[in-house]
């Protein structure tokens, strides 16, 4: 259109009708439509088929308004949309009765109509009574506008329905007070749909063209008139006058009428689509939005309660990412679970795991909500090497001889471990089995729940500086498509300052053993069974290590990165030598491949440790990156230069540059979410996603911050800090945000024996 | 003699003959082709989808023609995916009306064309994205059957989530 030129004034007279609206057969004989239209009212209750084509083809305003409707909406009924299949018109009146009376009607009825010749009083009277909320007002504007009522009374836009429709397709709201003497009736024949509505006179089952060929004398016998002679169009060709008569709506009506149609094609796409279609789009929506939906009605509330809907939102927003751990949630709940919902017997068990989840971290977020705190005093002042955690125990490592071990819940020296003659500087447990390295040369296996030493292995000539755990794992198919499944049994490796890597059967200690006073196993290195390999090759201490299915990745203070393939009797597959210095810390992602290693030259280098090839060199870092980690597709670093780095792994962007620490930054740990760090004084919370800082978790550090870890619940970190004295003590600091909603007095502790 | 075409029909034996890569869009038209037709299209071939009105083909041939020289990646289940917005186009081309937009995501999943009917899934997520309750019965035309307590335990339930 060009500009400055109005806007048609009748917009769709240069409309060409389409599909459902275009006339068809126009030398059909009016008889013969009548007849089919008998015939379909007939045969349809065997055919639903032909329903539900007949109910598709319907976006024709007039006659299929009232399918919508119905099939949206609990007070329509099957009955009601099968008759949309006949001529439309007494099934609506029908459901004005039901609505009005009450009635529950036979299936029969679906060929009862009520009617008699007497058609001229449908039009305007039907409108008073029927159509019209307000019939008060509603009569008068018929009344007194009738002749154009079609388009006027479009601000009543039931009217207009009832007005082209002869018959008000969303009747069932509008209260009708004065029509007593409307009856259905059942009819045994065909009777011809043409005569809508009203009147308690029985009709004729044949009703001929001419019996309607009365010349009107009034705008509304007129209206009437062609409203009837139009139901010996077909369908299609009903469609087609339609089309025809809005050809001379002006546009103000039209849009008056947009507005009513649109309306009234609303509808329930949450309950009416096919589940898996609801189910994906839902698996778009977030946390808050599915709680409103629940609360729209029963229908919704009903769809909402559903366990594959909470377990994805829990893996999507990060909250728990592993399978096994959701699993283990929900067929073996902890006991407090129910807490966090107000009656648990309703509520789908993974929605309140999302909710506590959710909670929980939204706690850690909040910087007003002050988690529970225990402040452990450890027993000496020495450095904490190595620390780690779950909801029962802490484990830690000190530059001395003793492993301590305290509770999570209250921070209580559970046990001590003796046995090393020298600090321990590398730990880790899986299940009950605890391994420690240490100056002593000798690495340790204890099991936990005893606190009993029941292996030693020694070999190492100098310090065990780091280790790692390989646990058996699918590492491929075979040719058969089987999957492989490697290493075995479980592995330890172990990295030395005496440049080597060693390889050990890990025995696992599976609970309480009988016999507590046997002394642990103890052999030189060349009878140890357990000894698998010694990896040698780097010509300085192994600094870190870590091992997934049969790859080793070691680094080193001979600023090289090692490949061990296990499966070619661990062979160095790679020597990796890009870095210009030391190498402090690795992560790897078995799945792409790719390994990062961080250097005393201020990068990270991204390595494909299959080929053995650079991919990438994250720059950034002003210092030494002592700290690298990969979690759930995050990679974080963390520097000598006080700052911490956000990667994208596969791309190597540098997201965000985390500033606030006023040190070296000493530790971190995060889980994808959430990022917490420390240097000395400093224990800060950063959001990932946001790369922003959250809040600081300690305020009252005098000293450094030595480790730190979490998990969804607490965050344990070891500190320094300085008495008034001036003597330095080491804590256990537990920060708990897992308080339940209920604030019950914490349930009575099942802690180790 | 031009290529040959593919006629698509109609509940209402409408006929919408198309080029076949536009009509290939869809994985169930794709495999009937190919299954029926092993040596190639010689000559128009014809399929009807009763399942479709003419309306609503049209619709969605008009999205596949747009679309006919688009790859789509296919790990639709990809974390990146889901919080992906929908494409631009596929918006403007999805602005009708609820009857519509049903018909479409209906017709997308019975012709198999995935991507179609994940920016139609997405789009009605949109609509429902950050309601209330009432904003959601209001937008599609729902009655709300709960009984004051049914609905007062939900929403005590939910009475962490509300913005605080």
């Amino acid at each position: 259109m060009t500009r400055g030129k109005l806007p048609l004034v009748f917009p769709l007279q240069e409309s060409v009708p389409k599909f459902e609206f275009e006339n068809e057969n126009l030398q059909g004989k009016l008889c013969d439509v009548w007849l089919q239209n008998e015939y379909q009212k007939l045969s349809i209750r065997n055919e639903p088929r032909e329903n539900r084509k007949r109910y598709r083809t319907g976006t024709n305003m007039a006659n299929d308004g009232t399918s919508y409707d119905k099939e949206s909406t609990e007070s329509g009924d099957d009955m009601l949309i099968s008759d949309t299949d006949c001529n439309s018109q007494s099934s609506v009146v029908l459901s004005f009765y039901r609505e009005r009376d009450g009635l529950v009607h036979p299936p029969k009825r679906r060929l009862t109509t009520n009617e008699e010749g007497s058609v001229s009083t449908i039009g305007l009277n039907n409108c008073n009574k029927a159509g019209c909320p307000s019939a008060g007002a509603c009569g008068g504007n018929c009344a007194d506008n009738n002749g154009a009522n079609i388009i006027l009374v479009a601000t009543a836009p039931i009217t207009v329905n009832a007005n082209i429709n002869s018959n008000n397709p969303r009747t069932p709201n509008s209260p009708s007070p004065s029509t007593p003497d409307f009856e259905p009736q059942q009819l045994p024949l065909p009777s011809p749909s043409a005569s809508p509505v009203s009147g308690d006179n029985t009709k004729p089952p044949y009703n001929p063209i001419e019996s309607q060929l009365i010349p009107p004398s009034t705008q509304g016998e007129l209206i009437d008139m062609m409203l009837n002679l139009s139901n010996y169009l077909s369908d299609r060709n009903q469609n087609h006058l339609i089309f025809k008569l809005l050809q001379n709506v002006n546009r103000s009506s039209l849009s008056s009428l947009n507005g009513i149609i649109d309306h009234s094609l609303r509808r329930d796409l949450i309950s009416n689509l096919p589940l898996e279609l609801t189910y994906k789009i839902l698996s778009y929506l977030d946390y808050k939005t599915l709680l409103s939906i629940s609360r729209v009605c029963k229908s919704w509330s009903k769809i909402i309660n559903n366990t594959n809907i909470w377990v994805n939102l829990l893996k999507k927003d990060k909250l728990i990412t592993d399978d096994k751990v959701i699993q283990q949630e929900l067929t073996n709940p902890d006991q407090n679970l129910n807490e966090w919902s107000s009656d648990s017997t309703k509520f789908n068990l993974a929605q309140i795991l999302y909710k506590k989840r959710c909670i929980i971290y939204n706690r850690w977020m909040k910087p007003s909500y002050i988690p529970k705190r225990i402040s452990v005093k450890c027993p000496s002042s020495k450095v904490v090497t190595c620390l780690q955690h779950d909801d029962e125990k802490i484990i830690t490592g000190i530059d001395d001889k003793p492993i301590n071990i305290y509770s999570s819940k209250t921070g209580k020296l559970l046990k001590v471990l003796e046995g090393h003659e020298g600090g321990v500087w590398a730990l880790k447990y899986t299940g009950n089995t605890l391994v420690t390295g240490s100056t002593d040369r000798t690495i340790r296996l204890w099991n936990i729940a005893t606190g009993k030493c029941t292996h030693i292995f020694r070999g190492h000539t100098s310090t065990i500086r780091c280790l790692d755990i390989i646990h058996p794992t699918v590492i491929g198919k075979d040719e058969n498509g089987v999957d492989i499944t490697f290493p075995e049994f479980p592995l330890l490796i172990t990295g030395s300052r005496d440049h080597n890597i060693h390889v050990w059967k890990l025995p696992l200690s599976d609970g309480e053993e009988a016999n507590d006073d046997d002394a642990p196993f103890d052999c030189n290195e060349v009878d140890n069974p357990y000894l698998i390999a010694i990896l040698s090759g780097h010509t300085q201490a192994v600094r870190t290590i870590t091992g997934y299915g049969n790859i080793i990745i070691s680094g080193s203070y001979d600023s090289t990165v090692r490949v061990w393939d296990l499966l070619n009797n661990g062979t160095c597959k790679h020597v990796l030598s890009e870095h210009s210095d030391k190498v402090y810390s690795i992560a790897m992602d078995f799945e792409s491949k790719l390994c990062y290693s961080a250097s005393m030259d201020h990068t990270i280098n991204v390595w494909n440790f299959e080929h053995g090839k650079l991919v990438n060199t994250l720059e950034g870092h002003t210092s030494l990156v002592g700290l690298v980690e990969l979690v759930d597709g995050v990679l974080v670093s963390g520097a000598a230069d006080t700052s911490l780095r956000i990667w994208d792994p596969k791309s190597g962007e540098n997201y965000f540059k985390l500033e606030g620490h006023s040190n070296s930054i000493t530790c971190f740990k995060h889980d994808g979410l959430r990022i917490v760090s420390g240097s000395e004084r400093m224990l800060k919370l950063w959001d990932t996603k946001k790369g922003k800082f959250t809040r600081d978790l300690l305020n009252d550090v005098s000293g450094n911050i030595w480790q730190v870890s979490i998990n969804y619940k607490r965050c344990i970190a070891a500190i320094q800090r300085f008495n008034s004295q001036g003597e330095d003590e080491a804590y256990i600091e537990i920060l708990d945000f897992s308080e339940s909603p209920k604030a019950i007095e914490t349930p009575q502790e099942f802690e180790m024996e | 003699m031009s290529s040959p075409k593919v006629i698509i029909i109609s509940s209402e034996d409408e006929r919408f003959p198309v080029d076949p890569k536009v009509a290939e869009k869809s994985v169930l038209i794709k495999n009937m082709i190919n299954d029926l037709n092993p040596d190639g299209l010689t000559e128009d071939f014809e399929i009807p989808t009763p399942n479709v009105r003419a309306n609503v083909l049209s619709k969605v041939l008009e999205w596949c023609e747009h679309h006919k020289n688009t790859t789509f990646h296919e790990e639709e289940d990809d974390d990146t995916k889901k919080t992906t917005p929908v494409e631009e186009w596929d918006k403007n081309f999805l602005k009708v009306d609820q009857e519509m937009l049903y018909d479409i995501i209906m017709a997308a999943n019975y012709l198999n064309i995935t991507p179609l009917m994940i920016s139609g899934c997405k789009v009605v997520a949109e609509m429902i994205k950050s309601k209330s309750p009432e904003e959601l019965r209001k937008t599609f035309n729902i009655v709300n059957d709960f009984t004051p307590e049914e609905e007062a335990a939900i929403r005590r339930e939910n009475e962490w989530a509300e913005d605080r």
